[in-house]
């Protein structure tokens, strides 16, 4: 008697202890499965999938016209191979492209210029931080932007920016405001994308920072 | 009445196990956010297609690059203003980023927490996110390193660090944690980066939430060349 209730007693315990050990064992390689889709793209939205094919379709087209023109300067490197002077020309033509690519040549094109006011005195003052001008800068580049300034400082691969108290710093040089950020890049693209609701600017915008932005055919970077 | 408590506790602990399992089946899902929607397929294959394609155009713009270097080389060798110009144009491209560069530095790595949010975290100090990267390579930039990269993605001045969901994209290029950036640069200047507030903010996450975050000196480091392209549509020189 005292056996048969022990056996009621432990059979719905096996029972459930059984089906869980089966549960467990189809449920674990699936973990694995989640982490690996949140490190792969099939776990995301298709509008940021977009985004990136949009972002790679843009890469894809300058890289293929830098393997263009490398293999350009090839042919003609191979072309004047005998030719002394013609060879000289086509080196300093790729000397001066890298130089304008470095940063040390004066160059124009269409492209936006963004003004940025801050009031950091009085009942509503606002500033801007350090972390916003990078996000800004940051946005600039991903909408395509080629080259930048702010304040006339041509920002290269060692440019930084700081703040410290009300100054801005880009390199050595303290900035003062409003700063005046240019950019050279197709227009029609990068103003919808500092325009973009909810973006850095819209943001610096609801904080009482005064931006605007302009469209421009002729911006001058020196 | 002691085993039947021991029985019931048994009981317990199974039930929780379960509701775990069940939990780590249904909990990504919440929100749609790692649902598979069925254009994804297409979206991902896409995508997949063109990373496959500028791997390779970016390929073959090092062997170029490596073709027009060796061509200058031996040109050098024939004409003395050659050679002058062949200097100048390698370190050019050494400033420009074109090249590989090897040199003491630092080795800094982020990697999300290896603790799991519980439901009362909030998980958004558990993971690195692309602002923490922007901000490192600008505080590298600060203390003078003269190169950096991001798991291997040279930065350039124009190099974008975005989110795009679970991921980050450097130079379009996707990448997952554990992010290892490297700057080439004087190791003493710049592991001063960790007296930095920023640094203080991530050690504090580090130990509250169990991020990783390490810094260390290298003798020698390997930071590799831009695979993109530097060719401005836009910017053209000023006209006299």
């Amino acid at each position: 008697m005292i056996k048969e209730s022990k056996n009621k007693e432990i059979l719905p315990l096996i029972l459930i202890f059984t089906f869980s050990i089966i549960v467990g064992y189809f449920m674990l390689p699936q973990k694995n499965i989640i982490e690996l889709m949140k490190k792969e793209y099939i776990s995301q939205r298709p509008q940021e999938l977009a985004l990136i094919i949009k972002d790679l379709q843009s890469k894809n087209k300058t890289l293929i016209n830098e393997e263009n023109r490398l293999s350009d300067k090839i042919l003609s490197y191979y072309k004047y191979a005998n030719d002394v002077e013609a060879q000289i020309a086509s080196m300093k033509e790729e000397l001066k492209h890298l130089e304008i690519v470095k940063g040390n040549v004066g160059i124009e094109g269409e492209g936006v210029i963004v003004e940025i006011m801050e009031f950091p005195f009085g009942e509503n003052s606002t500033t801007i931080r350090e972390e916003d001008l990078l996000i800004l800068i940051n946005d600039f580049w991903s909408a395509g932007a080629e080259v930048i300034s702010i304040n006339d400082i041509r920002l290269k691969n060692s440019s930084y920016i700081r703040r410290s108290g009300l100054d801005v710093y880009v390199g050595y040089k303290a900035l003062k405001f409003p700063l005046t950020i240019k950019a050279i890049g197709d227009k029609e693209t990068l103003i919808p994308s500092l325009e973009i609701s909810g973006g850095i600017v819209d943001l610096l915008r609801i904080k009482g920072i005064q931006v605007t932005i302009k469209g421009e055919d002729k911006v001058i970077i020196k | 009445m002691r085993k039947k408590l021991f029985l019931n506790f048994f009981l317990f602990v199974i039930a929780l196990s379960f509701a775990y399992l069940v939990m780590l089946q249904f909990k990504p899902v919440k929100g749609g956010a790692y649902f598979m929607p069925p254009q994804n397929v297409e979206l991902v294959e896409l995508i997949k297609n063109l990373e496959g394609e500028n791997q390779s155009v970016s390929k073959r713009i090092i062997e170029l690059r490596e073709q027009i270097e060796k061509f200058e080389k031996t040109s050098s060798l024939k004409n003395e203003e050659i050679a002058l110009i062949s200097s100048k144009l390698k370190l050019a491209r050494e400033n420009i980023g074109l090249t590989e560069i090897k040199g003491s530095g630092i080795e800094i790595i982020l990697s999300d927490s290896i603790k799991k949010p519980t439901l009362t975290d909030d998980p958004y100090y558990f993971v690195i996110h692309d602002s923490y990267l922007r901000n490192v390579v600008n505080l590298l930039k600060y203390y003078n390193a003269t190169s950096i990269s991001i798991n291997d993605q040279r930065i350039l001045v124009n190099s974008s660090i975005t989110c795009a969901g679970p991921i980050i994209l450097v130079n379009s290029a996707k990448l997952a944690p554990p992010y290892v950036i490297k700057a080439i640069g004087d190791p003493e200047i710049l592991s001063k980066i960790t007296k930095e507030t920023f640094f203080e903010i991530l050690f504090f996450y580090q130990k509250q939430f169990s991020i990783i975050v390490k810094v260390e000196k290298k003798q020698e480091l390997t930071i590799p060349a831009y695979l993109g392209s530097v060719i401005f549509k836009y910017a053209k020189e000023i006209k006299p």
